[in-house]
């Protein structure tokens, strides 16, 4: 017991934090954050042998968001720049297709790992606002164990994660690297600096809208 | 014995008279001076026609000379000279008439050089050796030249051989690389239609799979990050980018151990 802990603390040791968890109050610009993350990794890492998978959770949609389908996905995105498939992925399709069958999580992890294994330089799966997987069924729950067991299958799989700060998504990414999401002040005053054009009275004062701009983002800085 | 042209009993007759002659017991001195050189041209004569003789016999010397080619076998050629065939034959006979006298004359008690002498005198003996010995002389040429020729072309023939060998080996070894470029063509060709041909199939599995995870997974989320990404304004999100959770997260062992992308 304790040689397996000792274990597990060098492994973690050695390897580079590849998990990052940033959770963020609502309205805080998580979300639109993801969105520039994965247009970072897709401009500077395009000429990379690079995987790139997402998902944007949504709490209106729970009927396509069960854990095997959120896999799924991950799964074909990924898939996408990879042919030929890997033949674990061919044989499941083979074999699914003849029995009529749907995959299993347990199949839909090993499809993950033999497409992800493809890419030499990394894989990176981003995914926003965990807190929308529904609860119902313990599918955040599942999903959430499911994505941190990607990670222990000997392949760097760097995963970020958003969250609004609810307690069963904070205590599930305990002990890995966390980075809170807040409103910046610079980013309020760029955004309402860009936003005065549209308000013709105000952009006529520059002293208006300085004011303007100075007031709401003092109010919402950390938002 | 084939004797086509004579000259084997030519070479007996010269022989009895030179063996019949020598039989003569008086000083050599005393031999008149026509007698003299009858003899000397009857030996002469039949030394030369022994080794034309000698030669015409060797089968490895009618090999090296092609007939064709040769002047002396042309020459000797009993179908076509009938000069040789006819000298021969009238010095065959010349010699033989004066044997004969000769015996007569010695039975006659007359005896030794005034014999052959005598025997000479009317007769056309030294003039049928003397032209036969001239043409004989001339044949002798011949086969000099012939001889000439032969080793020139013998010393030709390796060279000849070695320029055949050369060629022959120039075209076949273009030959062989002229079938193996074909080959090879032929060979790429087929890998790169077996290649098309596994892409192809390779590509039309992966559209089935893509399609069968698609029916699993129906959300496209890259219509949201294409929507997310446009409501963003131009510079935010600079701060989480360039921070050391972030950066240390984009920097994974594998693509810092590649050497690229040095953080910005």
């Amino acid at each position: 017991m304790a040689a397996a802990l000792q274990a597990n603390q060098v492994t973690r040791l050695s390897r580079k934090q590849v998990i990052l968890f940033c959770p963020g109050m609502p309205g805080s610009g998580k979300t639109i954050l993801v969105s520039i993350v994965i247009d970072y990794l897709q401009r500077n890492l395009g000429d990379r042998d690079v995987g790139i998978a997402y998902i944007y959770c949504d709490f209106r949609r729970i009927d396509d968001q069960t854990v095997e389908q959120l896999i799924a996905n991950l799964v074909k995105q990924l898939l996408r720049n990879k042919c030929p498939p890997p033949p674990a992925v061919m044989d499941a399709y083979s074999r699914h297709q003849k029995h009529r069958s749907l995959p299993s999580l347990g199949n839909l992890e090993e499809m993950f790992h033999a497409v992800a294994t493809l890419y030499k330089d990394a894989v990176f799966i981003i995914i926003d606002a965990l807190d929308e997987c529904q609860m119902s069924g313990n599918v955040r729950s599942k999903f959430i164990e499911t994505l941190l067991s990607l990670q222990s299958r000997g392949i760097d799989i760097n995963i970020l994660a958003t969250s609004r700060p609810v307690p069963d998504i904070v205590e599930a990414f305990d002990g890995h690297s966390c980075l809170e999401i807040a409103a910046q002040r610079d980013d309020i005053e760029r955004y309402l600096r860009n936003k005065m054009s549209e308000l013709p009275v105000v952009s006529k004062y520059p002293d208006l809208q300085h004011e303007i701009i100075s007031c709401i983002a003092s109010v919402a800085d950390g938002m | 014995m084939v004797d086509p042209t004579g000259i084997v009993g030519v070479i007996e007759v010269a022989g009895q008279v030179l063996e019949y002659t020598s039989k003569f017991d008086s000083s050599w001195t005393d031999a008149k001076e026509e007698a003299k050189s009858f003899i000397f041209e009857v030996g002469a004569l039949r030394t030369t026609l022994l080794r034309v003789h000698n030669l015409l016999s060797d089968p490895k010397f009618a090999n090296a000379l092609e007939k064709d080619s040769s002047a002396l076998l042309s020459e000797l050629d009993p179908l076509h000279d009938t000069d040789t065939t006819v000298l021969l034959s009238i010095c065959k006979d010349e010699l033989q008439s004066l044997l004969t006298k000769l015996k007569k004359r010695t039975d006659g008690h007359r005896f030794g050089w005034e014999c052959l002498k005598a025997a000479l005198d009317g007769g056309k003996a030294c003039e049928a050796v003397e032209n036969l010995h001239r043409r004989y002389q001339a044949l002798n040429l011949l086969f000099w030249n012939d001889q000439l020729a032969l080793q020139t072309k013998v010393l030709q023939q390796p060279i000849g051989i070695r320029d055949d060998l050369h060629q022959n080996h120039g075209t076949q070894v273009r030959q062989l690389q002229s079938i193996e470029q074909r080959t090879n063509a032929v060979a790429s060709g087929v890998l790169s239609i077996i290649q098309k041909a596994h892409t192809a199939e390779a590509l039309q599995k992966h559209g089935e799979i893509l399609d069968w995870l698609s029916s699993l997974a129906s959300v496209d989320y890259s219509l949201q990050q294409a929507d997310f990404f446009r409501q963003r304004q131009e510079g935010t999100g600079q701060w989480f980018l360039e921070s050391p959770q972030f950066q240390e997260w984009y920097f994974p062992c594998s693509i810092l151990s590649h050497g690229c992308c040095s953080p910005s």
